[in-house]
């Protein structure tokens, strides 16, 4: 019975095609739309694994670079147990760059942007762990001596041509660059790290206020141990959140708009469906007299319905397989000819198969039993 | 031994806002072995009569018994059980499935009985071959002449053993070359098989073979002698 419902879904190719485009393109967007969410996340991830401390942040500032923390707080968080190292660090997005607005109308390329992160360079470099740079490719680091030196991200660098030892105008000040870094991800890849009395220089923070500070532990499983210590001495101004604390917060958000941006993009599979009942129901009333006389020969209602859910169920499958391979596509297309970061998962690939299958398995429903109570008599004598 | 038997069948059915009797009162038997053939014109109710023995369709008054079975007492999942196990169909415009060739269309009945399915494989080759199409069992309809694809509904009739083949106007799409040549075929299955047919069509000619003969008119059913004499046979509904 397989392959005759198979076959049967070539009697009209035309039709057959016309309602395969439609889960095709379901399918398609489900995994060009997912991947981008996931790429998203994996890279939110990746940028997450980058450190293992604690931030501490000014309460409810939602980044590094809203925040604004009292400089008396270094002292009094060093104190805390389990606390190694403090580093006060100022976050900056710089309004010019080399003399040129970062936005503006004909430039809103927030991806693109230089950030600033102006830290204490002493406390930083002897740091265990990488912070936020990761491994210096070209040139040194930066010490406490390198008045007017920067690290820059390589992003950034390629970017904007510039090499060891070229110069770059930061708010209207003219910086060197002592080295270039590589991150685990872009994110971090834009951006420019100097001493912190440089990043005072160029943005508006005074002596008393710092961004956030970095805080590194003596134990880094402990991280959130720490966090919840901090944030019961010092929750009223500040908040301490840690990597892993961060990935809590946020993974439900992700986990949220993953499951909006399937179901928008599995809309038009579902329209699609709309598309295969229709067809479907079409080929049973062109077949009223095939079925009617294959009830004549002793079929069943139960063998009538199979035969009409196979087809359904068929046009799911190529649909999906087909949806796939071209969704595979879409993804690698948007990552190397438009430069979004997709992660196309084997699991996105079950969930847009298995979704092609529901929604053939759903619009096959109806046509099948309205196939099934076609009365053999009346079924026969027509056409 | 009586296969089939119809008591005082009567059919009314609605044709848009007209009702069509188009069975008043029919009784008959059908023995093991007969070859009846039932003429008449069109719209005499000759197709209802069939489709109501063959267990496709229920009378609305009267009874017709299946091996002493009622079949207004049966549900849809028996009737097709029957027509399955125990009736064949031939229909004029063979109404043959386009995408399978003519083994598997022969198979086709057997569908439903799953895991025997290599058996009757041997058998519908097997029919095929009776019926002279052994050579082009794997040839699509498309492919195959009228009077080829009445042999391949011929066989898919016989797939099951059933024990009485209806027959539709199974000449009515055929030259009168084929045509007889489809009729000797079921003649001779008669014959030597032991199957019984029972024929509904608009061709007089047919009458000369058969052993019991029939003529409808206006929903009513009358036995036809040696003498081509017409007997009222169709008993009248008493209220």
């Amino acid at each position: 019975m397989l392959k005759l419902s198979f076959f049967n879904l070539f009697r009209r190719k035309t039709r057959t095609i016309l309602a395969l485009l439609g889960i095709i393109i379901g399918v398609t967007a489900i995994i060009g739309l997912v991947s981008v969410v996931d790429g998203l996340n994996k890279e939110f991830e990746n940028a997450l694994g980058q450190f293992q401390g604690v931030i501490i942040m000014e309460k409810n500032s939602f980044d590094q670079t809203l925040s604004k923390i009292d400089v008396k707080f270094e002292k009094k968080l060093e104190k805390i147990q389990g606390v190694k190292t403090v580093v006060p660090e100022i976050w900056h997005i710089p309004t010019t760059v080399n003399g040129k607005a970062q936005f503006g109308a004909d430039n809103v390329d927030l991806f693109g942007a230089i950030y600033v992160l102006g830290v204490d360079t002493k406390k930083y470099n002897s740091l265990r762990g990488d912070g936020w740079v990761g491994n210096i490719i070209k040139g040194k680091k930066i010490t406490s001596n390198d008045k007017g030196w920067i690290l820059l991200g390589e992003t950034a660098a390629d970017d904007k041509d510039l090499f060891v030892g070229s110069s770059i105008k930061i708010n209207g000040k003219k910086f060197r660059i002592k080295g270039i870094f590589q991150a685990g991800t872009d994110l971090w890849e834009t951006m420019a790290l100097m001493n912190i009395d440089d990043a005072k220089e160029i943005s508006d923070f005074g002596d008393e206020f710092f961004s956030d500070f970095y805080i590194e532990l003596d134990d880094p499983t402990q991280d959130k141990k720490v966090s919840k210590l901090i944030n019961f001495q010092h929750g009223t101004e500040i908040e301490a959140s840690s990597a892993s604390g961060f990935s809590e917060q946020y993974s439900p958000i992700m986990d949220n708009l993953r499951v909006m941006v399937f179901f928008i993009a599995a809309l038009s599979a579902i329209v699609a469906g709309v598309g295969i009942a229709n067809t479907i129901f079409m080929s049973v009333l062109d077949r009223t007299k095939e079925i009617g006389s294959l009830k004549a020969v002793g079929w069943n209602n139960t063998q009538i319905i199979k035969m009409i859910m196979y087809e359904a169920m068929f046009l799911g499958i190529i649909g999906g397989i087909i949806g796939i391979v071209i969704g595979i596509g879409a993804a690698g297309f948007l990552e190397n000819a438009i430069g979004i970061g997709t992660f196309v998962s084997v699991e996105l690939l079950l969930q847009a198969f298995l979704f092609a299958l529901f929604v053939g398995l759903i619009s096959g429903i109806y046509p099948a039993i309205k196939a099934s109570q076609l009365n053999p008599v009346e079924a026969i004598r027509s056409g | 031994m009586t296969l089939i038997e119809s008591k005082k069948v009567t059919k009314v059915y609605k044709l848009g806002m007209t009702t069509v009797h188009a069975l008043r009162g029919v009784s008959s038997q059908i023995e093991k072995g007969d070859f009846i053939v039932i003429v008449g014109p069109s719209g005499s109710g000759k197709s209802t009569l069939m489709h109501i023995l063959g267990a496709l369709d229920k009378p609305s008054e009267g009874e017709v018994l299946i091996d002493g079975k009622k079949i207004s007492k049966l549900d849809e999942w028996e009737l097709a059980m029957i027509r399955r196990k125990k009736i064949g169909f031939i229909f004029q415009t063979f109404n043959l499935i386009p995408t399978l060739n003519a083994l598997e269309n022969v198979l086709i009945p057997t569908e439903p009985l799953d895991g025997e399915q290599e058996d009757y494989r041997e058998r519908g080759e097997n029919l095929l071959d009776l019926v002279g199409l052994k050579e082009r069992m794997h040839h699509k309809p498309s492919e195959l002449s009228g009077g080829e694809r009445q042999r391949v509904a011929i066989a898919r009739a016989l797939i099951n053993d059933p024990e009485i083949v209806f027959a539709d106007e199974p000449t009515g799409n055929l030259d009168s070359l084929t045509g007889d040549k489809i009729i000797n075929l079921m003649l001779n299955l008669n014959k030597e098989e032991k199957k019984t047919f029972v024929i509904v069509t608009h061709n007089q000619d047919l009458l000369k073979i058969a052993s019991k003969k029939f003529i409808m008119k206006d929903g009513e059913l009358s036995k036809i002698d040696r003498n081509h004499r017409v007997r009222k046979f169709t008993e009248k509904r008493t209220k």
